[in-house]
Order: structure tokens, then C-alpha cells, then sequence
């Protein structure tokens, strides 16, 4: 089943805004790790403009954003 | 004594003193330095009931064991003393240069009381320290003046100068190194205008040598550190787009605030404001602290239209905001600008950025009025005026604008009442810096409150902790955080109260310190200054610290009930990420005192948990 996964922030610099196959019963937290995220970017997502958990199943035609956690001071 | 120097000046201005003294090498050991040292000293020579701007207040610059060590990010100090800006015990800190130039020049700290009959400035050269006139540097701008001890004494002298805002005693006003690098928060450039004193300088002719406890293996753990720290991923995106290199991320998460904390989403100021776009319109090298490899520091320049600087300092994440999204502006140029003009006049960027967006709010919805600002109309989004009139008038306190808002938000709002304190969004008198807890984190809200400074996000690191920047295994950190929520906020609260009054006594940055692990940092204490700690015994110095912070603010007459946040920040958010969710701020609270042993009225810890931490003495004046 297919995704659109939309990162933001920081993330920007390691993917693309894309669409991708995934197999059911996928996490946000497998599919970051699937896309060689770094693990040390840590991440708040957002499925279908909703707060979910990095453990919560994606579904078919879900749009994913990966939000790089705050930083600066 | 390793690591540090023993040696203290002591200055009277008004006596035009200058004297020469060490302090027990047990202060040293048991509150390590920079702010917890600066509070001991305090704890010993100070009198609780001197205002903060008379004569008779004392100011402390106090550096920490590891200055001058040449360590990626250790290139900090402290200042503390009686803040004018809350009233109780503040403390900032200050990266840049002045810190090892004066460990080089053969001191830890300077503790100055009195005011100079005329304006004066500070020569430190070596073992030579003198008063110097400083009648042609009042009234001037930092940039210019910084410039002028430059020229007259030599670039490798290293200053630390205030503003006409200083001199004017703004609340907020800050002491700026080499032009560049602040003593931003609490306000102690009006403790410095205060005592008639323009300019710190300092220089090593000599560069003394601190004696080291092992200085091979302090050799060898500098060797793993620094290329360490250097290459780490949160080092390079900051090295690469500076403290904001995320802030688009932070505006989807609801952390970065909007029109004074009235929203927590605005999409299209992200990508405006955010640091890539620093990096492409403006930049035009990067900027480092002493000995950092991290160099996030950023110098810009705008070549064109109603913003146009030359090239010099640009802004942090903290400027960015604080002149941009909370005042409803996202006009990136102008946020370089204010930086540059808040420097020059001597004005922290946090603290007026958050009252004059406290004064738009109170504009638009009448509070404030024409009469009362002197016939400036405050508008969101209008950047030209907060630049050429609002900001000039409070270094100037010129007209009632000026002097309201030279006071800081939580005195004008009081000052004006009508509901407005109610949106005055600061922690004991503390402007909030630009972190929305209810994005940001809720942990972040507990240490906001329970902090001795006032609202801080860097008096303890619970922003990186809750993002899951870092991990402690070995002191009990390994919890996977969600921030929008209080699970284990109360818990970690505890490991970072102790670990952040480690940070910002050792006068370590919180950026570069992120991947120091803890053995890393018992070892830099025990080569460096022969403590022989271990994990254990280093923490407890923290606590020690934290204690010793809350003691002294109860000597100031807080107590649990300031222990608080703004009521804005404790209502839901309206949009963004965080909206409809409440923070549980007086559960977390209750959780946190219980752990740390604090009287649940008084908000200090009980004279059981005081002996624990060696601190029987100090809990005989309280209890």
C-alpha cells in the first residue's frame, strides 16, 4: 500500500517529500528507520494533519509528516 | 588548587578599591563554579537586603574550572547577582572570549560593589588592575565603544561594555563581549550602569597556566571530545544554519510563539524565519565562540531595503522570534536588524521582544493607548516602528512608552492593569524565552516555573531532554519522552535540575555539552580539578547548586507560590499541534517537590535533604 510521507524541518535534509509502499501493518517508527533517517534526529508526526504516536499503523493513502523536534535557544 | 586560579578581584568603586582574594578551595569543590559559585560567594559576602541598582549590590563575574581549556563549548562565565529586572537571585551566562582571557590573566571571577564617582571602566592586564576614566565612552552604543577600546588598548583585549541602556538602568539591559556575545538575561547591564562602570577590559600578556589534576588524561579526553562534538549531527546542521536551523520543524510542533503566545501555528512564517533561509539571504560567514569547532554563531549582512545592516553579529534562533513570529512579523530581515540595534543600545532580545509584544496585544485591545504610549500606535507585523521608535525610546526611557516599557512586561502590566497582566507571558518576573511549552514540551513548563532565574529555557537542559536529544543511562535518564505530555516530566525535572546548575556552573554550553556523556563529565572534573568524583557525587554538586538557588530566593521572599507560569501558558493552546491540550502543570509540580524534598509552602528543600548535601551550614540560616 502506498503513503505520502512529508518531512519538515531539519529532515528536509535527508528526504524528499515523496510517496511510498509500505506493507501493512507499518509504523511511523520502522518507516523512519526504512528511510535511513538518522536515529539521533529525533521526530513528532503527524498523520493526515493529526498528532499520532511514532507506533501507530499507517493505513493506505495516509499523508505522514515528519516534523524534526525543536532545537535552538 | 587545580583547574582553577584561586584568585578573585575584589572591586569597591566607590572606594576605588581594588583588592586581591581567594575563597575556599571547599566552594570550589562542593559548587564547582560560574553560577553555583557566584551564588556561594553571594551566600557569604551579600546582603540579601540591598536594592539591586543601589551602591551597595554586589556583581559577580564568576568562569568555571574549565575556561581557557580549550574545549569545544567551554568558552563560557556567569554573571549573577540581585536582578532588577525579577528582584530575587539571577544569573546569566556569556560565551565569546572574556572567560579564558581572564582565566589567562590569572582570575575566576571579579565581585564588584559601590558606584564610581564618574564613569569608569575596568583594565585588567595581568597582575595590573585599575579604575580608568571612561567619560568619552558614556552615552554611547556598544558597537561604537566596543570598537573605541579596540582601537585604544588592542584587538586582543577583550571587553565586556554596556549600552546607553545600561546606563539608562533598563531592566533588561544586557553586557555585550567583543560586540557580539551577551550576558542577556536578568538584566545585569543596569547593575553594571548602576555603578557608573561602562566597560570591562581584560588582557594576558603573560597567559598563566592553570596547574591541571592529570593533565595527560585531561590531554587525551580533549582529543575524543572535541572531534566528538565537532562532528555531531546537531553540531554540523548548526554549524550550517546556526540556533534557528530548526525552526520550521518547531512552528509545526507548536513551539514557537505567535503574536505573544496568542497562537501556536502560522505555516507560512516556517519557512520565512527558519535558519536555511538565514543562511541563503544573509549570511556571510559563521561566527564561533573561543576554541568551539561548532561555530553556530552567525554574521550577516542586508544589503537592501528598510532593513539594511552592514555586515556585523546576526541573530539567534531566540532574536529571530522574539523579533519575528511573536510580534506577528516574518520579515527575516527585520529580525536582523533588531538584533543588531537591540545589541547596540544594550537590550536583551528575549526580554523586549517579549514586552513590546505584550505592549501590541495590550494595543489592540486597548489597554494600552495612544496617551500612554506617547501617540505610537503598536501594531503586529510593523517592524519599522519596534526598530527606529519603540526600541530607542526604552534604551532612552524616553516619554511613557519608554518608561513603561524599559520596566519589563510583568511591571507594565501591572503598572496598567485592565486584564493585560494576564497576558504578560514571564516566570517570576522573567520574560519567557521563545519556547511555547505547550508545543515545546511540558516539561519545559515545570522548569520554566521551578527556575531560580525565572522562565529559562537553558538554566537546565529539559528542552533537549524531552526532544530526546540526550540520554544518561547511568544516572537514570532513559526515558523515550513524548513532550506533549507529563509522563516522567517530574522525573527527568530532577535529573536536569541537577545536570543544567552543573552546565551553566561549569559554564559549559548547552549545545556542545549535549554529547558529553556523564563518565565524560566526572572525567573532565577529576583531570581538570582532582575531585575524584563519581557519577554520584558530581550530581549531588548539581543538586547542591539548585538547593543553594532556592535558598537564596527564599531569603528574597519567594516561596512555593512563585513557583508559577503566566495563566496564558497554562491555557490550552488555540491551534497548531498543541491545541486543546492542557498542561498538568500542579501535578508535575507537586511530583517534582516531593522528589526534591521542598517544603511544599516554603519551596525550599528540608533540612534533612540540605545535610545530605553536605549543606548544614547554609540550612542553619534558613531553618
Amino acid at each position: 500500500m502506498r503513503i505520502k510521507v512529508k518531512p519538515i524541518g531539519l529532515i528536509r535534509n535527508y528526504l524528499n517529500e515523496q510517496d511510498v509502499d509500505i506493507v501493512p501493518g507499518c509504523t511511523p517508527r520502522v518507516l523512519v528507520k526504512e528511510l535511513g533517517i538518522p536515529q539521533e534526529l529525533k521526530m513528532a508526526v503527524f498523520i493526515n494533519g493529526e498528532k499520532k504516536n511514532l507506533d501507530d499503523e499507517l493505513q493506505e493513502n495516509d499523508e505522514i509528516k515528519l516534523v524534526t523536534l525543536a532545537t535552538g535557544g | 588548587m587545580w583547574g582553577n586560579t584561586g584568585r578573585i578581584i575584589r572591586v569597591d568603586l566607590s572606594r576605588g578599591s581594588i583588592e586581591l582574594q581567594s575563597l575556599p578551595e571547599d566552594y570550589y569543590r562542593k559548587y564547582i563554579g560560574g553560577s553555583g559559585l557566584a551564588a556561594r560567594v553571594f551566600w557569604e559576602w551579600g546582603n540579601f537586603s540591598i536594592d539591586p541598582l543601589a551602591p551597595e549590590a554586589m556583581l559577580i563575574f564568576m568562569n568555571g574550572p574549565l575556561a581557557g581549556l580549550r574545549l569545544s563549548g567551554a568558552s563560557r562565565s556567569s554573571v549573577a547577582g540581585r536582578s532588577p529586572l525579577t528582584g530575587h537571585w539571577g544569573d546569566s551566562s556569556c560565551g565569546g572570549y572574556f572567560a579564558p582571557e581572564l582565566k589567562y590573566a590569572g582570575y575566576d571571577g571579579i565581585v564588584i560593589t559601590g558606584r564610581a564617582p564618574n564613569p569608569a571602566l575596568m583594565l585588567i592586564e595581568d597582575d595590573r588592575v585599575a579604575l580608568v576614566d571612561a567619560g568619552d565612552y558614556w552615552g554611547k552604543g556598544i558597537e561604537q565603544v566596543t570598537g573605541g577600546l579596540k582601537k585604544a588598548y588592542g584587538k586582543n583585549y577583550r571587553t565586556l561594555v554596556i549600552g546607553p541602556a545600561g546606563e539608562r538602568l533598563v531592566k533588561y539591559a544586557i553586557i555585550l563581549n567583543e560586540g557580539h556575545h551577551a550576558f542577556g538575561r536578568a538584566g545585569f547591564g543596569a547593575v553594571m550602569g548602576s555603578k557608573n562602570l561602562k566597560a570591562i577590559v581584560v588582557n594576558a600578556k603573560n597567559k598563566r597556566e592553570v596547574s591541571l589534576a592529570d593533565p595527560i588524561a585531561f590531554a587525551a579526553l580533549r582529543k575524543e571530545l572535541n572531534p566528538k562534538i565537532k562532528q555531531a549531527l546537531a553540531s554540523t546542521v548548526m554549524h550550517e544554519n546556526g540556533t534557528a536551523a530548526n525552526l520550521e520543524g518547531g512552528v509545526h510542533t507548536g513551539d514557537v510563539p505567535i503574536r505573544n503566545f496568542t497562537s501556536n501555528f502560522w505555516e507560512e512564517m516556517a519557512e520565512a524565519l527558519t535558519g536555511s533561509t538565514l543562511t541563503e539571504k544573509y549570511l556571510t560567514h559563521h561566527g564561533a565562540c573561543a576554541f568551539c569547532g561548532v561555530a553556530c554563531k552567525r554574521v550577516v549582512e542586508v544589503k537592501e531595503g528598510p532593513f539594511a545592516i552592514p555586515k556585523g553579529p546576526g541573530p539567534e534562533y531566540e532574536t529571530i522570534v522574539a523579533f519575528g513570529s511573536l510580534m506577528g512579523s516574518m520579515d527575516l530581515a527585520a529580525t536582523c536588524k533588531a538584533g543588531r540595534v537591540c545589541n547596540n543600545l544594550g537590550v536583551d532580545t528575549i526580554s523586549a521582544g517579549g514586552t513590546i509584544a505584550w505592549a501590541m496585544e495590550a494595543f489592540e485591545k486597548g489597554h494600552l493607548t495612544k496617551e500612554d504610549t506617547d501617540g505610537v500606535e503598536l501594531h503586529w507585523g510593523d517592524m519599522e516602528t519596534v526598530i527606529d521608535v519603540v526600541l530607542p525610546k526604552i534604551a532612552d526611557r524616553e516619554g511613557k512608552l519608554g518608561q513603561l516599557l524599559a520596566e519589563g512586561s510583568a511591571s507594565a502590566a501591572h503598572q496598567i492593569g485592565q486584564d493585560s497582566i494576564r497576558y504578560a507571558v514571564h516566570g517570576k518576573g522573567l520574560e519567557v524565552p521563545m519556547h511555547d511549552p505547550r508545543g515545546g514540551g511540558h516539561g519545559l513548563a515545570l522548569t520554566y516555573a521551578i527556575s531560580h532565574r525565572g522562565a529559562c529555557h537553558v538554566a537546565y537542559p529539559m528542552l533537549f531532554m524531552e526532544m530526546g536529544a540526550c540520554y544518561y543511562p547511568e544516572i537514570g535518564f532513559e526515558f523515550e519522552l513524548e513532550p506533549m505530555t507529563d509522563q516522567y516530566k517530574p522525573e527527568t525535572a530532577v535529573i536536569a535540575v541537577s545536570l543544567g546548575s552543573i552546565e551553566n556552573s561549569a559554564c559549559y554550553c548547552q549545545f556542545a555539552d549535549r554529547e558529553i556523556s556523564i563518565p565524560e563529565w566526572v572525567q573532565l572534573f577529576n583531570t581538570v580539578a582532582g575531585y575524584q568524583w563519581d557519577a554520584d557525587e558530581m550530581m549531588r554538586a548539581g543538586r547542591r547548586v539548585f538547593y543553594l538557588q532556592r535558598l537564596m530566593n527564599y531569603r528574597y521572599g519567594l516561596t512555593s507560590k512563585d513557583d508559577v507560569l503566566s495563566s496564558r501558558l497554562l491555557e490550552p493552546a488555540e491551534d497548531g499541534a498543541p491545541e486543546g491540550i492542557e498542561i498538568n502543570f500542579s501535578a508535575m509540580k507537586e511530583k517534582f517537590y516531593e522528589l526534591m524534598n521542598l517544603d511544599p509552602e516554603k519551596g525550599i528543600p528540608s533540612g534533612e535533604a540540605l545535610q545530605k548535601c553536605g549543606m548544614g551550614e547554609e540550612a542553619s540560616q534558613v531553618w
